[in-house]
């Protein structure tokens, strides 16, 4: 069992989970799907004095758990599993690289109970949903102990390794997404794995643009799993607008990318140097599966990278 | 220490206990209620040998609070071929169970339970799954004997016999 004892609280509503939050302080940690918290704790690596379920909190009165649409966003629940999420028709439709994302994470039954506002606030850097999530402009609902709302953009979500832009009072309760179904758009999410369902030792989500001749509008790459924070590529944003995405250009956006990376993480899945070279493979193969998906024409799939 | 009520069903039973917050949901089936074919592999969520049926859904119990499953529905193996009475542990094996002995989806056994139920969570939601969503299927489970291949034999087989026998019900 655990070490150290911890109160547990089932909240029945967001606000009550909230002024729980406020009132703990810092001893307390929300806990949602728990995939990543509860075998922390049973680890020893993660001791919180309170637990604030967010599980129980009623599904009918006080959602936190749906997807809807308006004209421009899908709006998610932060309690929406994993499973949902790649399964959500809503999402397939109108966002496809986030249940692509969903599908890759880990396996079945961690799917069916995690979730994606727990899987971003943990903010693990090798956390599959960070790198969309900026790629395609995501936003961060968040609700505060005096129930004052708040909204902040992904590129300011992440702060540092496991670490977020939240203050310690604040709950996030929704993330909205730009829908992604536009002509001549496509978007992409690819990852470098040690195992099935493994973490990213690189993923690449890729958003590109084409404009009505073919040639590329805009493309842009996040990568997740080598720096603490995902990392959007400028490079690359800048350097093909108006050009065609064609072999050669995604043979060039690759060594923007290894020249970007520059001392990326290193562990006992992957040293620095391969990963640096990982995340020339998987840009290019994030790019040439958006644009693909976006319509161009000169881009084949190539088995070697 | 803190303690918390637990109200839930498990394999068709209505249960009420009072445990340490810390209790897991694997602890809580195999030391309160005796239920131990439900196992304990790594606690970390990777092995997937305490996988249960939580409202319908397959979890790792090792990565649920016993609190979490408060007013939950759990199904264990001990619960698959249900007795007469709407209870578990009837004594005729589930066409999934079935199929793993025939086919030798298992050796040493200690993956089995967890694995069959994650076979039960997809040939629910897939009738006539294919052999990559097989392999999907059970990704969460890792076995260190069989080598997974009788594993998915049995999987496949216990699909096509549950077809058959649905169908056999619907033309009776």
């Amino acid at each position: 069992m655990m070490n150290k004892p911890f109160e547990y609280f089932a909240p029945k509503s967001a606000g009550e989970a909230v002024s729980l939050l406020k009132k703990h302080g810092s001893s307390a940690r929300l806990l949602a799907g728990g995939q990543s918290l509860v075998p922390l704790m049973n680890l020893g690596l993660a001791a919180p004095r309170q637990i604030i379920d967010l599980t129980r909190i009623k599904k009918k009165k006080d959602p936190l758990s749906y997807v809807t649409a308006n004209n421009d966003s899908l709006m998610i629940g932060s309690m929406t599993t994993h499973s949902e999420v790649e399964r959500s028709r809503l999402i397939r439709k109108h966002c496809l690289i986030l249940s692509e994302t969903a599908a890759t994470i880990a396996d079945v039954q961690v799917r069916n109970r995690g979730t994606i506002g727990g899987s971003v606030c943990h903010a693990d850097p090798a956390g599959d949903y960070l790198a969309p999530l900026v790629a395609i402009d995501a936003e961060f609902r968040a609700i505060n102990s005096r129930m004052k709302g708040r909204t902040i953009s992904a590129d300011k979500f992440f702060r540092d390794m496991f670490t977020t832009a939240l203050k310690q009072d604040e709950l996030l309760t929704e993330i909205r997404v730009p829908r992604q179904n536009r002509p001549r758009r496509g978007s992409a999410y690819v990852k470098h794995k040690y195992v099935e369902g493994g973490f990213a030792i690189v993923g690449a989500a890729a958003v590109v643009s084409l404009n009505k001749d073919g040639s590329c509008d805009r493309v842009s790459v996040v990568l997740s799993g080598v720096r603490a924070t995902p990392l959007r590529l400028g490079e690359i944003e800048k350097g093909f607008h108006g050009k065609s995405l064609d072999e050669r250009a995604i043979e060039e956006a690759g060594q923007l990318a290894y020249e970007e990376v520059r001392e990326p993480l290193s562990d006992i899945h992957a040293t620095s140097d391969y990963r640096r070279e990982m995340s020339r493979i998987y840009t290019k193969r994030a790019i040439r599966l958006a644009a693909a998906r976006a319509g161009a024409r000169e881009t084949k799939k190539k088995e070697e990278g | 220490m803190p303690r918390v009520t637990v109200k839930l069903r498990v394999n068709h039973e209505k249960k009420e206990v009072e445990v340490d917050t810390r209790t897991l949901l694997v602890d809580l089936l195999r030391d309160e209620f005796m239920l131990t074919g439900t196992h304990v592999g790594c606690l970390t969520g990777n092995c997937g040998a305490c996988t249960v049926i939580m409202d319908d859904l397959s979890v790792k119990s090792c990565t649920v609070l016993a609190a979490q499953a408060n007013e939950a529905d759990i199904m264990t193996i001990e619960g698959l071929s249900p007795r007469q009475d709407g209870g578990g542990g009837g004594a005729k094996l589930h066409p999934i169970q079935e199929a793993f002995i025939k086919h030798h989806g298992l050796q040493c056994g200690f993956c089995t339970p967890g694995m069959i139920l994650s076979a039960f969570q997809l040939l629910r939601r897939n009738s006539k799954p294919t052999e990559d969503e097989i392999r999907v299927a059970i990704a969460g489970n890792l076995c260190r004997c069989t080598g997974y291949q009788n594993i998915i034999k049995a999987i496949g087989a216990a699909s096509e016999e549950m077809r058959s026998r649905a169908g056999k019900q619907s033309l009776s």
